[in-house]
């Protein structure tokens, strides 16, 4: 889907992990910085402008931390699914029905055998 | 409306066409007594005889073509037509009473949606500046089965109605099972919002229209309550590859004249192209509905060329269809290749000769049945001339191998001759000449009278790319000849064709397709042409321009399909439409938009065509796909089982892994598409992520 202009390019996610505190201490170990990444093209994906990704990425590597003995990315992407909660979106793309008949027409293809068996075969 | 009394155009319309009748076969009636007589055995033998039976045939059918342009001509010259249907709403103001809505129709099967979507913004957009647009829904009706690019459609139809704040007014629906393909497309429509609308515009994928036409061709109906379809004649336009240069050159120039003869004699009666036309809904859905035909395609089964029999059921029904050959604002686009416009040609010739089988359907106009039997000899033409350059090919090389009988049994005063005179053949070719070429030249008259040489590069470059395409219609004549030959043989074997997406773009003919699909052409002219040379020599001379383009068929299908050569010719000024000098809005809008499209960033890695990938991965693109499913079915176990089973392996292996129905029962299921995409999310493998595009830096 298109992109706005107010979003973070991909790569933009690592410079700004290494000043993020996470549950290992100031610098993230590889895997957070993975998960850090992760989250933050899922939030670019859904165009959420740049500073309040970042806010959410801090605060859902913050609450996975708490987990005991967690997977980072899962943990991660579980706890920002949470944060961002699931929006009840209703789009259509179809008006609603107004139903109505078409029906295949019937055609003689063979008009002449019709009559031939109408009217030549009936009599005898 | 079946019991209407007679109009004034009916009376008109049957003179006209006895006249034509009569003018076609006293052409022919002359043309083949000559014929007879340039022949050896003057049509003796029974050879002969089939020779000459078969030029008639073949010669009436460019009859057809010569008379109607010249009736054409005549209709252009004359400064007034009372039967135009335009004329009716000419000088009004662009007003349509707010009842009379119209759905304007956009089928898609397999089709590239970035193309489709700006089309339908360039006319949205037109439309909207006419102040009209109120009166107007769009809807997108979809026939894909590919999977990806059924998502790419519900990306593309989203942005669409963003770009344009037009979720109300354009409208997208998926069709799962496509029954009767594209006439099922449009009837399914009918059946679920037809009532809501009174009229609708079909289009094609590559249509695209001005809005003030639209409006026009709206009151044009609402003036004329007897008229249930109105065709316009769309012009060619927006390709660049060589070949479609030619075609869109010729469709300007020689195009105009040809419909207008058109409308000379079907007046009433006109065809249905089944697109860039308007059709009065109510009575389409209570007299239009398509049998079955019976038996197996390809002669039985679905109608595919459903238009021209829509048409006959309309006019049976008491409905007029007219041609409005003189509104302007109506565009498509030609095949970019010549393979692409063969495979085409094999659809549309399967369909042609299907309509013969209703050629004696009970109730149909005559006019109808005509158009009937001038559909498929569009095709079977083809294979008429085949059959008649190998009967005199049999023929030639007969009276070679032959003792030659000067004395046969009787009594005779003169030794017979077989005697072949050379200026008589000579006379007979140039008349078949003026007969196929005569009409283009007066269509350069017209444009010339008319003051319009300025819009096609000026007078010099009219006369000059007339000329080259004369050159080119001569090159490439045999080469459709025997493709089209094969199509008709084939549809006659009970051999069937696809009904996929057609390829729109200027992507152009590689080597090895061209060597694919020509070489057995070019075997066969080696073969023949070889025979000829050791036989007999003189007519091999006269068969040459037969043989040496089905020799070139390969390099000429290569180089024909490039962009670059066309644009090379328009540098000449070859060529030239009035579309290139001066370039309508609408087709500004779509190149733009197409541009646009093209520049825009993508944040996944995955490339255009991974629709189902990025449906899975793509949060907002998973949300909208999710959204736009039937909701609340629920599924048998075992099922549910299965697509569990069909999610892991996705998982393991990537989307790459599932066959098009693997991919297509997961989009199916919302529950299995946010899982999944949940699922891939959450994946702490690098190599799993990277399948899905989501590889870390």
């Amino acid at each position: 889907m298109k992109n706005s202009s107010d979003t973070l390019p991909a790569k933009g996610a690592e410079a700004s992990a290494q000043n993020q505190p996470g549950p290992s201490g100031p610098l993230l170990s590889d895997d957070w910085r993975l998960a850090r990444e992760r989250l933050m093209l899922y939030l670019e994906l859904l165009r959420t402008p740049r500073q309040r990704a970042d806010e959410l990425a801090a605060e859902a590597i913050r609450q996975a931390g708490l987990e005991t003995r967690p997977n980072p990315v899962s943990a991660a992407m579980r706890a920002l699914r949470e944060l961002l909660g699931e929006e009840k979106v209703r789009i259509a793309s179809m008006p609603p029905l107004n139903r109505g008949a078409m029906v295949p027409v019937e055609i003689d293809r063979q008009p002449w055998w019709t009559f031939f068996k109408k009217h030549i075969l009936r009599k005898k | 409306m079946n019991n209407v009394s007679k109009q004034p155009w009916e009376k008109t319309a049957r003179r006209r066409r006895l006249l034509m009748i009569a003018l076609i076969f006293f052409t022919t009636l002359i043309a083949s007594s000559y014929m007879a007589d340039v022949l050896p055995h003057k049509g003796a033998t029974p050879l002969e005889l089939t020779i000459v039976i078969v030029f008639a045939a073949l010669f009436a059918w460019i009859s057809i073509g010569f008379w109607e342009s010249l009736s054409g001509l005549y209709v252009l010259l004359r400064r007034y037509d009372r039967f135009t249907i335009t004329r009716t709403v000419a000088g009004q103001e662009l007003e349509i009473a707010p009842e009379a809505r119209t759905a304007i129709l956009v089928p898609v099967c397999n089709e590239d949606m970035a193309r489709v979507c700006a089309g339908l913004k360039a006319t949205y957009k037109s439309l909207e500046a006419t102040g009209r647009l109120d009166c107007f829904d769009f809807f997108i009706l979809s026939d894909t089965g590919n999977p990806d690019l059924w998502v790419a459609e519900e990306i593309a139809w989203y942005e669409t109605c963003k770009e344009l704040t037009a979720f109300d007014r354009v409208f997208y629906r998926h069709r799962r099972v496509n029954i009767k393909r594209k006439s099922g497309n449009i009837a399914d429509f009918c059946r679920r919002w037809g009532r809501n609308y009174r009229y609708m515009i079909v289009f094609d994928a590559d249509s695209v229209m001005a809005g003030t036409s639209l409006v026009r061709m709206a009151q044009m109906m609402e003036q004329n309550p007897r008229v249930g379809i109105l065709q316009t004649s769309p012009l060619a336009a927006n390709k660049e590859s060589l070949i479609a240069r030619v075609q869109q050159f010729s469709n300007h120039v020689y195009g105009p004249m040809f419909v207008a003869g058109l409308h000379f004699t079907q007046l009433g009666d006109s065809h249905f192209w089944g697109h860039n036309a308007i059709i009065r809904i109510a009575p389409f859905m209570e007299h239009c509905g398509l049998p079955q035909l019976p038996g197996k395609p390809p002669l039985g089964g679905e109608i595919m060329s459903h238009d021209f029999v829509e048409a006959a059921f309309m006019r049976k029904a008491g409905y007029e269809v007219w041609l409005a050959y003189d509104l302007g604002g109506s565009y498509e686009e030609v095949p970019p290749t010549l393979l692409e416009e063969l495979k085409r040609d094999r659809r549309w010739c399967q369909g042609n000769m299907q309509h013969m089988r209703l050629l004696f359907a009970e109730g149909l106009f005559p006019a109808h049945r005509a158009l009937f039997l001038h559909g498929a000899m569009a095709y079977v033409s083809a294979l008429l001339w085949f059959l008649f350059l190998s009967l005199s090919t049999a023929e030639a090389i007969y009276e070679v191998v032959r003792e030659p009988v000067y004395f046969p049994a009787g009594r005779s005063l003169f030794p017979q001759w077989p005697v072949w005179h050379p200026l008589w053949a000579l006379t007979l070719l140039a008349t078949t000449a003026i007969i196929l070429f005569l009409p283009k030249l007066l269509s350069v008259l017209v444009i010339l009278i008319k003051g319009r040489a300025r819009q096609f590069g000026g007078a010099a470059g009219l006369l000059a790319s007339v000329a080259v395409e004369v050159i080119f219609s001569t090159l490439f004549a045999p080469i459709r000849m025997l493709f089209h030959s094969k199509f008709v043989f084939v549809t006659l074997l009970g051999q069937q064709v696809g009904w996929g997406g057609q390829q729109r773009s200027d992507l152009g003919t590689t080597w090895g397709e061209a060597l694919r699909f020509h070489w057995f052409g070019t075997a066969v002219a080696f073969v023949w042409a070889a025979v000829l040379y050791l036989v007999n020599r003189s007519f091999f001379w006269w068969n040459t321009p037969i043989f040496i383009p089905l020799l070139l068929s390969i390099p000429l299908s290569v180089w024909s399909s490039r962009a670059g050569m066309g644009r090379a010719f328009r540098r000449m000024s070859l060529f030239v439409i009035p579309e290139e000098i001066a370039m309508p809005p609408e087709l500004e809008f779509l190149n733009s938009d197409l541009e646009q499209q093209q520049a825009r960033r993508v944040v996944l890695p995955l490339p255009d065509e991974a629709g189902f990938a990025r449906a899975v991965v793509d949060p907002q693109v998973n949300r909208l796909h999710r959204c736009l499913l039937r909701t609340g079915r629920k599924v048998a176990p075992s099922i549910a089982a299965r697509r569990r089973e069909l999610q892991d392996k996705a998982l393991a292996m990537g989307p790459g892994s599932l066959s098009v129905k693997e991919k297509k029962e997961l989009l199916y299921d919302s529950q299995c598409m946010e899982e999944l995409h949940r699922r891939v999310w959450e994946a702490a493998g690098q190599v799993s992520a990277a399948q899905w595009g989501l590889a870390s830096g």
